[in-house]
């Protein structure tokens, strides 16, 4: 029986994918859960494995091509007997890891020629507004989103077609043409993690009114908090007491940990529980941004030893979407590369964005009217103005500058 | 404007002029000659063209079909009339056993080109033998052209494609049409069967129906107008050959399907559609495909429990209001 491997969902926006490398050859014989391929998704790489025993018969895609969610990308044969293809079930290799109840069934169809549409199993999408959803390219998540207007709110083709007049208003024509300055120029097709950054970045940057607040922190504690757990050989980085200290400041400033949630036709505040603090890591290719989840909850140690980990796995491509999903608020560190200070933009639906520049010895006028060298650590963060006002982001600030420069903090 | 004429004046007129063109035509039927028939179709002919090609026959409708296929195997042209479609259950081994295999079972040797004229439908409480929809039944049988025309325009460029489709045809007239008017040009022309007709460009529902329910479904668009709701209305013209491309076609624009005939709901040819379309244009689909039909009951003689069992207007309105979700069961 022939059974065709198909590209699962692993991920809430996760639409397609990229073949970084074949693993199996046409002809190879394969255990159940063997390695067939790695696909670059979501920011990460993953392994495809074979969902049961038997030969690769047929390879659809070569390295490097692009492949849509639930697009088949191989072919095993079992050796047992069994209707033909058309009248089997595809099977989704590897459980989403993530999002249970968003999980896609790919329907199997009597249907010659007909292109399989996914469904969505506690939702009831009619067979033309799947269609239809397809070809906009609307995520599993989008769909959940949509409040259908049919019979028990069945979600119909008007609410598709409406949905896209509120989410697309801008027409994404650019002609590269325009841009061609000589005949030698050379293209490269943005890889995945490019082309989700791209996008997603020009969403923030359209769509969210941002502002930005500055603060000088004297790190005159926290450095010697680190020097003196160094001695001791445990290893504390800066950006670990700035996660501990974000996630108290979020605590006495819950409004900075909501999200801006916009649907098709209301707009709403999610109010979220957990904070959960992102950091902006630097990979090749791109910009991941793992998550150091309940950070609010953790010592410093364990703040550490989560961040090393996260960090580790982004540098080796192997961050799964679970490392990389709920933030709540993201941190962007550039005080490696010597830079004083710089704005950054807002990770939707976030309402926050810290961008943390070097820690600088400067000339500080003390309570004592005496001039003194401290060690000055410069943030700004960025707003999401829907979300909340000058005056509450800059308590924020406050706040967040109080505990930064405190000798309080959870260290085991 | 083109002249205007009722459909009985129509089929009247095909049929002289397919007499007057091809000798080996004749017609064959049921007080078709000196009395011009029930419903005043074949008025006249018997004085042109005389009793030897407008033949009376006694009431024996498997006998004079028999006649007929006989004829046409020999090398004639018989249009036969069957005064009630109903009538045709007596002939019904003729028809289906002998005219509609003789070509395939011959290998192609011989043909058959015979039409068979005649009416059906309800509307004028004839009663239960009188008022009976069987063009499905006909239409399961391979070997047999069914061609159901609405107007007095398609009544007639359908007879004459008829006559000339050297294989037998039955032709189901509507008793409710033959005194509905319609414009015919003087010219000749003629109409290919197996092609449907769009009635009325729509873009939000589309209403297959054929025979008389396509001026019903024209009077419910209108109704549903009111309302701003755009029905389009295909008219098959024919069930076999069955035109579902322009069927799917018309779905994949409104994505909204409401199939309306005069026969009974149940095993009615409107399944046959409805399995078409969801499985060619299952993805163009919005919602489930309603079916309007006759109630399954045998017709009463009763005008008013009549007008209960056969599909109205308003249940046609009904219907679409529900495939648009306006009304939801």
């Amino acid at each position: 029986m022939k059974i065709p491997v198909n590209l699962p969902k692993m991920g809430l926006t996760m639409e397609e994918a990229t073949i970084v490398k074949w693993l199996k050859q046409a002809g190879d014989v394969v255990n159940k859960n063997d390695v067939l391929l790695e696909v670059e998704t979501d920011k990460s790489v993953l392994e495809i494995e074979a969902p049961t025993a038997g030969t690769v018969i047929e390879r659809l895609f070569d390295e490097g091509d692009s492949i849509k969610v639930s697009e088949t990308i191989c072919i095993l044969e079992n050796g047992e007997k069994g209707t033909d293809e058309k009248t089997t079930n595809p099977v989704n290799v590897q459980d989403p890891p993530v999002v249970q109840e968003e999980s896609i069934i790919v329907a199997a169809t009597s249907s010659k020629n007909a292109p399989m549409y996914p469904r969505f199993p506690n939702k009831p999408v009619s067979p033309a507004a799947r269609r239809k959803a397809h070809e906009m390219g609307l995520t599993a998540e989008e769909i959940q989103s949509i409040k259908g207007s049919g019979p028990r709110n069945r979600v119909i083709l008007r609410d598709i077609t409406s949905y896209s007049k509120q989410v697309n208003p801008v027409s994404q024509t650019t002609n590269v043409e325009h841009n061609v300055i000589d005949s030698n120029v050379e293209f490269e097709k943005l890889t995945t993690i490019r082309s989700l950054t791209a996008k997603k970045l020009t969403e923030s940057f359209r769509d969210v009114p941002q502002f930005m607040i500055k603060k000088s922190i004297d790190v005159t504690n926290i450095n010697d908090i680190k020097n003196k757990l160094s001695e001791l050989n445990i290893k504390i980085s800066l950006n670990d007491f700035i996660i501990q200290g974000v996630s108290q400041a979020i605590q006495k400033n819950r409004i900075v940990n909501n999200y801006f949630i916009e649907t098709e036709n209301e707009m709403r505040i999610q109010k979220n529980n957990k904070i959960n603090v992102g950091l902006a890591v630097a990979i090749d290719g791109g910009l991941v941004v793992p998550v150091v989840k309940d950070a609010d909850q953790l010592s410093l140690v364990d703040i550490a030893r989560k961040r090393d980990d996260l960090i580790q796995k982004a540098r080796t491509n192997r961050l799964t979407p679970n490392d990389m999903n709920e933030g709540t608020i993201t941190i962007s560190n550039l005080g490696a590369f010597g830079v004083d200070e710089f704005n950054a933009i807002i990770n939707k639906p976030e309402a926050a964005i810290l961008a943390v520049g070097s820690v600088v010895k400067q000339p500080v006028v003390n309570e004592a009217d005496e001039i003194v060298v401290k060690p000055i650590l410069t943030i700004t963060a960025s707003f999401d103005h829907r979300i909340l006002d000058g005056a509450v982001a800059a308590q924020f600030m406050k706040d967040l500058s109080a505990i930064l420069e405190s000798k309080d903090w959870k260290i085991v | 404007m083109t002249r205007q004429i009722t459909y009985a004046e129509a089929i009247n007129e095909a049929l002289d002029e397919i007499l007057r063109e091809d000798e080996s035509v004749f017609l064959l039927g049921e007080d078709i000659g000196h009395y011009g028939g029930v419903f005043k179709v074949t008025k006249g002919l018997y004085d042109k063209f005389g009793g030897e090609r407008v033949i009376d026959t006694p009431i024996s409708e498997s006998g004079f079909i028999g006649l007929g296929i006989g004829a046409a195997m020999t090398g004639l042209k018989p249009i036969i009339e069957i005064m009630w479609v109903d009538f045709t259950l007596v002939a019904i081994d003729q028809i289906l056993n002998q005219a509609a295999k003789f070509s395939y079972m011959s290998g192609g040797q011989t043909k058959v080109p015979l039409v068979i004229r005649t009416q059906g439908g309800g509307g004028r409480g004839n009663g239960a033998q009188h008022s009976q929809s069987l063009e499905g039944l006909f239409a399961q049988f391979p070997g047999i052209k069914v061609v159901c025309p609405s107007t007095p325009y398609d009544v007639k460029g359908l007879l004459k494609s008829s006559v000339a489709e050297n294989g037998p045809v039955i032709f189901i007239e509507h008793k409710m049409l033959y005194n509905t008017k319609g414009e015919v040009p003087e010219e000749d022309y003629s109409i290919p069967l197996g092609k449907a007709d769009i009635k009325r460009k729509g873009s939000d529902v589309t209403i297959v129906s054929l025979s008389r329910m396509v001026q019903f479904s024209l009077d419910a668009a209108k109704e549903l107008e009111k309302e701003g709701i755009d029905a389009e209305i295909i008219d098959l013209r024919s069930l076999a050959p069955l035109d579902t491309e322009t069927v799917i076609e018309s779905v994949k624009k409104t994505n909204r399907l409401v199939v309306v005939h005069e026969a009974h709901t149940t095993f009615g040819w409107g399944a046959e559609i409805v399995s078409q379309v969801q499985q060619d244009a299952f993805d163009y689909l919005d919602g489930p495909i309603i079916r309007v039909g006759a109630e399954d009951v045998p017709i009463p003689y009763n005008l008013e429990l009549e007008k209960e069992v056969l599909p109205q207007v308003k249940d046609i309105v009904k219907a679409v209001k529900e495939a648009l979700y306006i009304e939801v069961k």
